[in-house]
């Protein structure tokens, strides 16, 4: 694994399903798993519920970031629904790298470069089986971080995972979230065993 | 003791300020809440009421008041009084506490009020960084300090009550962060455990020295001043502790190093492989901490780039910044706020052009004025190359090279020209005046 | 002690070792910030400034004391004990203010000269 690599997630949300949150939370596990710099960067705007978003989370292991401006070429791209993906600056906004969807269905693999790396979960049922809601709304950002722990990056050095671990994220949600972080913790371990890669 | 809510991990970078102003014992806290700034007075609001400082029998006063001139107001009469008094704001609110932050300066009041600093509005809103708002008051005599990473804004805000409160300085400083580019994005920030921080943080003092609110010890302050009293002289003196600020400065810096392991160069500068630099990039905040990358990939493509991070913007540190001018001659300066119709168009480059009439040795150099960013726009570091690449330009072939993005001498970075057409009737910038 | 401290350590010290008139005299000598100090007599001996002075009738008046409350240059005295109203004519400028505030119209401006 290459250490000096600089990891850069871009999630794709919309307003409302908690990307904002994930990104920070994400900068949490990774700093509890070892990454001695990480930055999440919201990209604040005139956010309405169900509007798109963005938000991003760079990791490093050694070298300190510096760079604040928002990520261009994802590492790893995350789509929060699969509704998403035809929208401007999603799909097309993939070079590289890794891709995870939330979706119970098949999606258009056409739709991202060939060397890409694809993985589809379907946190949306696993929060609704669970009843993990708020406000009638599933909660899926921190299913979808149990996902991220499962998936693999590959470049020329390699493929590698980003090392997270499920333990670590059940003890920041519990940290966060009080008595709805085993919830929480219970919907990210069932999301990490459906986690499918399809490409 | 009680567990501390928050001690170490990712953290916003208001969240960061918030805790540095508990770190410090405030006695007092203003606010009034304005977007980037928000969140710092909402912690704030939560943290006086946290187990932890209750526990500890700290007695920090938050009073929620009805605008941002009332909140100056409320720092500036709490000073009065000898108590160690904290607030934050950004943009607009600043402009609406400016007439206090006069009196801040002019009654020598050490208040320490952190500034997310955002865009200015008028015939459009905008919230995102953008250093406009801190630099309209660059010379109201207050200490600005421009910081660049999460760690520094605590870091600094912990410092500042050393550097404000001593009592050969007794003048506000303020450290500003870009908004939402610190402000709301986390990184790892690390408190200073509180006892210890109690041992850094100077001793409080029951009044200052020049005033204080005793009924057995009646004294007035801010009476009018005929223009043949003091007048003059007390605005001179307010320069003269600018000055000596400097040193204290530099001297908290080192303690602060010596005791907690953290340093941000001098306290003034903090210089990335300046020393032996071909060209020089002078800026402040997030993008000049971001040069240093550049900096990094242009030396490992053979270019011998050097950066220079302004931290402490006021006072100038005009002798740190002419030492590496005077190594180097070549030196761009990048500004993320607009000055209208000043010389350069940049508040720090017009400055550094100042600076360097001091002596023979930097009379000479050729500085070449960048501005971008404005509003929140981010500069990327391909960007930042380009700037790079300029300056090397100008060192190889003499010239500073046309770009259709440089208008009036100054290259705006990042602005959306179209096409890539050379503007018409661009002057250059070093011609034989 | 810092340079600034060690300054004005006298003046802050008590009201009595405060300096008489206040005496800075030039850039060096001065406060960060401009101060001064209530003493009897700052300004001078505004008593001089007089040419109507302020005589109260007794019998008239019900202490309300809304002339000494009134008074800019505090030299309307009060008697501790009696409570009876006089002025000290030594820094009394005479500008008629206590005559014009009481309400029951007992201070009478006398022609000095
Ligand atoms: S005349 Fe004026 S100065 Fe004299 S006692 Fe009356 S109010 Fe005071
Ligand atoms: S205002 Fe008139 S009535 Fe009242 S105390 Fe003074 S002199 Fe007496």
């Amino acid at each position: 694994m290459n250490n000096d690599k600089i990891f850069e997630i871009t999630m794709h949300g919309r307003g409302g399903q908690g990307a904002i949150t994930a990104a920070l939370l994400l900068c949490e596990i990774a700093y509890a798993d070892g990454y001695t710099d990480v930055l999440s960067i919201p990209k604040i705007g005139a956010e309405r519920r169900g509007a798109p978003i963005k938000a991003f989370t760079k990791l490093s292991r050694n070298r300190e970031i510096k760079n604040y401006a928002a990520v261009e070429d994802a590492d790893i791209t995350i789509i929060f629904d699969a509704s998403l993906i035809p929208l401007p600056g999603v799909a097309d906004a993939v070079k590289h790298g890794t891709v995870l969807v939330n979706t119970n269905q098949t999606i258009d693999v056409s739709k991202f470069p060939k060397e890409c790396k694809i993985y589809t979960v379907p946190v949306t049922d696993i929060a609704l089986k669970l009843n993990l809601t708020t406000a009638g709304y599933p909660i899926i950002n921190v299913p979808l971080l149990g996902a991220l722990t499962q998936i693999k990056y590959k470049d020329e050095t390699g493929e590698m995972d980003l090392g997270l671990h499920l333990k670590t994220i059940e003890k920041i949600a519990l940290k966060k979230f009080g008595s709805r972080g085993h919830l929480n913790y219970e919907a990210a371990v069932k999301a990490s065993e459906q986690v499918k890669e399809i490409q | 003791m009680v567990e501390p809510k928050f001690f170490e991990g990712p953290q916003k970078g208001n969240l960061a300020a918030a805790y540095a102003a508990m770190d410090a014992n405030v006695d007092v806290i203003t606010a009034y809440p304005i977007t980037p700034q928000t969140t710092v007075v909402e912690e704030l609001s939560s943290l006086v009421g946290e187990e932890e400082f209750i526990a500890r029998n700290q007695k920090t006063q938050f009073m929620r008041m009805e605008s941002e001139h009332s909140v100056a107001a409320g720092l500036v009469g709490a000073s009065y009084a000898g108590a160690r008094v904290y607030s934050a704001t950004a943009g607009q609110g600043l402009l609406y506490m400016t007439e206090m932050i006069h009196w801040m300066v002019g009654a020598r009041l050490p208040v320490v009020l952190s500034i997310a600093t955002r865009g200015l509005t008028g015939g459009g809103w905008n919230i995102w960084a953008d250093y406009g708002d801190i630099m309209g008051l660059r010379d109201s005599g207050i200490m600005i300090q421009l910081l660049g990473t999460h760690q520094e804004i605590y870091d600094s805000i912990l410092m500042g009550f050393n550097i404000s409160e001593h009592p050969d300085v007794m003048l506000p400083l303020f450290p500003a962060y870009g908004g939402f580019v610190l402000s709301h994005t986390s990184k790892p920030v690390k408190r200073v455990p509180w006892e210890e921080a109690q041992k850094f943080v100077i001793p409080k003092r029951d009044e200052w020295e020049h005033v204080w609110i005793d009924s057995e010890r009646p004294m007035m302050t801010g009476a009018l001043i005929m223009p043949q009293s003091f007048y003059a002289e007390f605005r001179i003196k307010a320069h003269e502790a600018q000055l000596k600020a400097i040193s204290v400065i530099k001297d908290t810096m080192a303690e602060f190093e010596k005791r907690f392991g953290r340093s941000y160069g001098n306290g003034l500068v903090e210089p990335y492989k300046a020393d032996d630099a071909d060209v020089l990039m002078i800026g402040y905040g997030t993008i000049a901490k971001q040069a240093e990358d550049a900096v990094d990939v242009l030396r490992e493509q053979g270019y011998k780039a050097g950066a220079l991070r302004v931290r402490t913007y006021r006072p100038f540190p005009t002798e740190d910044i002419l030492k590496y001018i005077k190594k180097t001659q070549i030196v761009g300066v990048m500004d993320r706020a607009i000055a209208f119709g000043n010389p350069t168009a940049g508040p720090l480059s017009t400055d550094i052009m100042a600076a360097c009439q001091r002596y023979d040795s930097t009379r000479n150099a050729k500085i070449l004025p960048f501005i971008g960013g404005l509003g929140g726009r981010d500069v990327t570091y391909d960007d930042q190359i380009e700037q790079f690449k300029i300056l090397f330009d100008l060192k190889e072939k003499g010239e500073a090279p046309k770009k259709p993005y440089k208008m009036w001498g100054t290259y705006w970075t990042g602005l959306i020209t179209g096409s890539d057409k050379v503007p018409q009737g661009e002057e250059e910038y070093f011609g034989d005046i | 002690m810092v340079e600034e401290a060690k300054k004005w350590e006298i003046i802050r010290k008590s009201r009595e070792e405060r300096p008489k008139i206040q005496s800075w005299t030039s850039y060096w000598d001065l406060p960060p910030a401009s101060l001064s100090f209530p003493i009897k007599g700052c300004a001078g001996h505004t008593g001089d400034w007089r040419t109507f002075k302020p005589v109260i009738n007794q019998d008239e008046c019900i202490k309300c004391y809304h002339c000494y409350m009134y008074c800019p240059e505090g030299t309307v005295l009060i008697d501790d004990e009696s409570g009876i109203v006089s002025f000290d004519y030594d820094y009394c400028k005479g500008c008629g203010i206590c005559a014009e505030m009481c309400p029951k119209k007992c201070i009478e401006m006398q022609r000095e000269v």
